[in-house]
């Protein structure tokens, strides 16, 4: 309920008077011609009929979009974001990841329309840790890429939809770390535990995708930003 | 002789009036009553902090236990405010800490909150009681250990939402050992852990504590030892739920759980391991209220404990559950009033999960009591939407995001104007709307003819011309707030219905075509509005009167410009077009 902020404000009103300008002697009219493209101070097309979105803002049309490849995670030090279609194909092809912290899809900020903490859980930072507000700089970037901000990494099932996250800071060691990710998807593929072979990848903080358990434990934890799990063929 | 009712009489009877438009109505009688009923009046809502001053509050009302502001427009949820935008509360605790020293509860949505204002609360409010800090920003821990420390009979803490400067945990351990009175506690929104030996010792010492949500670095382990003491609870939000697979862990769970016969709301599920989630089955039967929209899991496993929960009235999920998962919610759910669905994958390009318009039609078909409804999908239809207005006119709120921008009815290629038209139609009690996906004027047509009850109207990249924008505010009679972003409408409705502005608590208008001219024209012509121009690209004076602006905040207030604006903030008014704060 609203603190009525004078006695004379109505509450409800069942027909707005039209403030009409021109009956003041107020020329504005042409003056106050909205701008379209007239100026060019601000390009604005407007929407008619256009199906896609992105044609419409100038996007290049939608062909080249999804042509265009995407700088991965190595490069703007995002470890999580959703590059991948869950099937184990990874450089898949996702126009609409925006490289700042303020993500956007489709090239716009804020949509779409979710709140912080949902945006955060899809890049995998702590919650509520803020260096300077949302919108990083580039120096802000280079420094959390420096000190390893966040432990959660994504892991990937080949053949399962929903990644998972997992905090790294709960692991002492690769035989800890399977045993887990065993459990944690078992479920979903219902895999015999001692059963098929599957291999466990990750991508490391230069974008190179390498088998799990060749380097020490450290270093892995240092480096790793990402996971996935591939059947092994061999 | 004047006949009337001794003052205690009537402040007794004012006693009974809770809600403020019953006060407010009381006020007006006469002279005498407007002053009885301001010395009594303890509760206080300001829907913008810039509607009113702290001292034209506090001259009114001189006797206030209860306050609660609302800063930023709801559009900084998303991002679209800039940094610095304002709504800063220290003003307003600093007026009250001298006025109000009884004041027992303050609760601040997307207000900017600073350490001094947390300390100035912790020491001046001797009797303070509730803080809920709701997507709040600009503190640190240090200001939540001076609460701690001082605040002897707090009740309540809530951050819900809020961003914190997280500098350590330790903040927690503050609590004096002498302090038991807390009931309610929500760190959810903190990312270090605090002590868990005095997470536990306080949980152990304060016996009414009725609501605890955890932030998510408390590990999973721990549960259990902490349900154990609070076997009171009626809400609890886990922290993260995964633990390393040990024979121990669900056994524990399920014995903690089992001893919480009050629980009602369950909340958190960071990190689900759904192995791990039939732990909470035991209390299933009375819960009321699910969060598990940060839970990514499978729809089976959330379905399993969806069914089992017969009372459920509130459920929130990530799209994971696809309509599967949302049929069985149909056919099991039937209390349900509230449902959310959020994206798992807001920014990829197509969808990971099958979820659809399906599933929300199912709900609007099985559960009769649905009332309130936020739904992200990739598709929708106009056969859908007029589906769900015909199966439930009792929606109140409705608010729906196709994800892909103007998105139309993917079926018949339409704009979707038809289906919100029937949304409003039939929903003759609906007081908030959020449209989405491929939409003309005529929806705006259907809006004010239909929309007499709507009082929230959110509108993205929609419409065709400025006759949409006037369907909206000359129709919609009950309209308080309206926020429309990346849409045609100009300066000839605004104008148009510049009078009606003054009725509503605000307009937000971002990437539209109103032009800088027109923005003063309304400063100057309407003085009890505040018209702010928020512009970062350039300096004003670059800026022809033809060019549209950025992005513009207009709002109802009493007290005139602000004075604590950033330099891309200008207000338009009488005397200089334009201001530099």
């Amino acid at each position: 309920m609203e603190l009525q902020l004078g006695l004379s404000l109505q509450s409800t009103h069942t027909h707005t008077k039209g403030f009409d300008l021109n009956s003041k002697g107020f020329e504005g009219e042409d003056q106050m011609v909205t701008i379209n493209n007239n100026n060019g101070c601000y390009k604005f097309d407007m929407i008619k009929k256009k199906r896609s979105f992105i044609e419409a803002f100038d996007y290049g049309g939608g062909d080249s979009i999804t042509k265009t490849l995407f700088p991965l995670l190595s490069l703007n030090g995002h470890p999580n974001e959703e590059d991948d279609d869950g099937n184990g194909r990874k450089k898949r092809v996702n126009h609409a990841i925006h490289k700042d912290e303020g993500e956007a899809a489709y090239g716009l900020v804020g949509w779409p329309p979710i709140k912080l903490w949902r945006r955060k859980m899809f890049h995998g930072n702590d919650q509520g840790r803020r260096i300077g507000g949302d919108h990083d700089d580039r120096t802000a970037h280079n420094e959390r890429r420096k000190r390893r901000k966040s432990m959660y990494v994504k892991v990937n099932m080949e053949g399962v939809g929903i990644g998972r996250k997992i905090d790294l800071r709960l692991f002492h060691s690769y035989h800890s770390l399977a045993n887990t990710l065993i459990t944690m998807f078992s479920i979903n593929k219902k895999i015999n535990k001692d059963g098929e072979p599957y291999a466990l990848l990750y991508q490391d903080d230069e974008g190179d995708w390498l088998l799990a358990g060749d380097v020490p434990w450290q270093t892995f934890i240092e480096t790793v930003q990402r996971m996935e799990i591939l059947r092994n063929a061999g | 002789m004047a006949y009337s009712f001794p003052e205690e009489v009537l402040e007794h009877v004012f006693s009974f009036l809770n809600t403020d438009r019953d006060r407010n109505t009381v006020s007006l009688v006469n002279k005498s009553w407007y002053e009885i009923e301001r010395w009594c009046r303890r509760r206080i809502f300001i829907g913008n902090c810039y509607s009113i001053s702290p001292n034209a509050m506090i001259r009114r009302f001189p006797e206030v236990r209860s306050v609660e502001i609302k800063g930023k427009p709801h559009f900084a949820d998303f991002n679209l405010v800039p940094e610095g935008w304002g709504g800063y509360v220290y003003p307003w605790i600093s007026a009250m800490a001298r006025a109000y020293p009884w004041l027992e509860e303050i609760r601040l949505k997307r207000m900017v909150v600073s350490d001094e204002s947390l300390e100035l609360i912790s020491k001046e409010f001797k009797n303070f009681k509730v803080l809920v800090l709701s997507s709040c920003e600009g503190f640190s821990t240090d200001g939540l250990a001076t609460i701690a420390a001082n605040c002897r009979n707090l009740r309540e803490l809530d951050l819900r939402e809020s961003e914190v400067d997280d500098l350590s945990g330790h903040w927690l351990s503050h609590f004096p050992d002498t302090f038991t009175s807390l009931e309610s506690l929500n760190i959810s929104c903190l990312s270090s852990e605090v002590s868990f030996s005095a997470l536990e010792r306080l949980v152990s010492r304060c016996p009414n504590l009725r609501s605890l949500r955890l932030n998510r670095a408390v590990p999973l382990e721990k549960l259990s030892n902490l349900l154990r003491r609070a076997p009171q609870l009626v809400e609890f939000g886990t922290g993260a739920y995964f633990a390393e697979p040990r024979p121990d862990v669900l056994p524990n769970l399920v014995a903690a759980f089992s001893g919480c016969k009050k629980l009602k709301a369950l909340s958190g599920f960071w990190d689900v391991v759904p192995a791990y989630l039939p732990a909470v089955h035991s209390v299933c039967s009375g819960i009321t209220s699910l969060n598990f929209s940060y839970a990514p899991i499978p729809s089976h496993d959330l379905v399993n404990v969806v069914i089992q929960c017969p009372k459920l009235q509130r459920l929130w999920v990530l799209d994971s559950i696809e309509d599967s998962g949302l049929d069985d919610v149909a056919t099991f759910c039937k209390d349900l009033e509230e449902l959310r669905v959020f994206p798992s994958d807001p920014f990829g390009a197509e969808a990971n999960v099958s979820l659809t318009e399906r599933g929300l039609v199912s709900v609007s078909e099985g559960c009769p009591k649905l009332q309130s409804v936020l739904y992200f999908c990739r598709q929708m239809s106009n056969a859908a939407l007029a589906a769900i207005a015909l199966n439930r006119p009792n929606l109140i709120r409705f608010r729906l995001c196709i994800i892909e921008p103007q998105a139309p009815d993917y079926q018949t290629l339409e704009p979707l104007d038809v289906g919100f038209g029937a949304i409003v139609e039939q929903c003759k009690e609906l007081r908030r709307l959020s449209l989405s996906g491929l939409l003309t004027d005529h929806v705006f047509e259907y809006i004010g003819t239909h929309g007499k009850k709507l009082e929230m109207l959110s509108i993205a990249f929609a419409g065709n011309s400025d006759s949409g924008l006037h369907h909206v505010l000359s129709g919609c009679e009950r309209l308080r707030k309206l926020e429309i972003r990346d849409s045609p409408f100009g300066d000839r409705a605004l104008l148009a219905n510049a009078a009606k502005l003054e009725t509503m608590r605000s307009l937000w208008m971002s990437s539209c075509s109103v032009s800088f001219g027109a923005c003063k024209l309304l400063g100057q012509k309407l003085p009890r509005l505040n018209v702010e121009v928020i512009d970062e690209r350039g300096t004003p004076d670059s800026r022809s009167e033809s060019c549209p602006v950025e992005k513009l905040y207009i709002y109802r207030t009493v007290v005139g410009p602000r004075f604590d604006m950033p330099d891309f903030v200008q207000t338009m008014d009488l005397d200089a077009p334009i201001r530099l704060s």
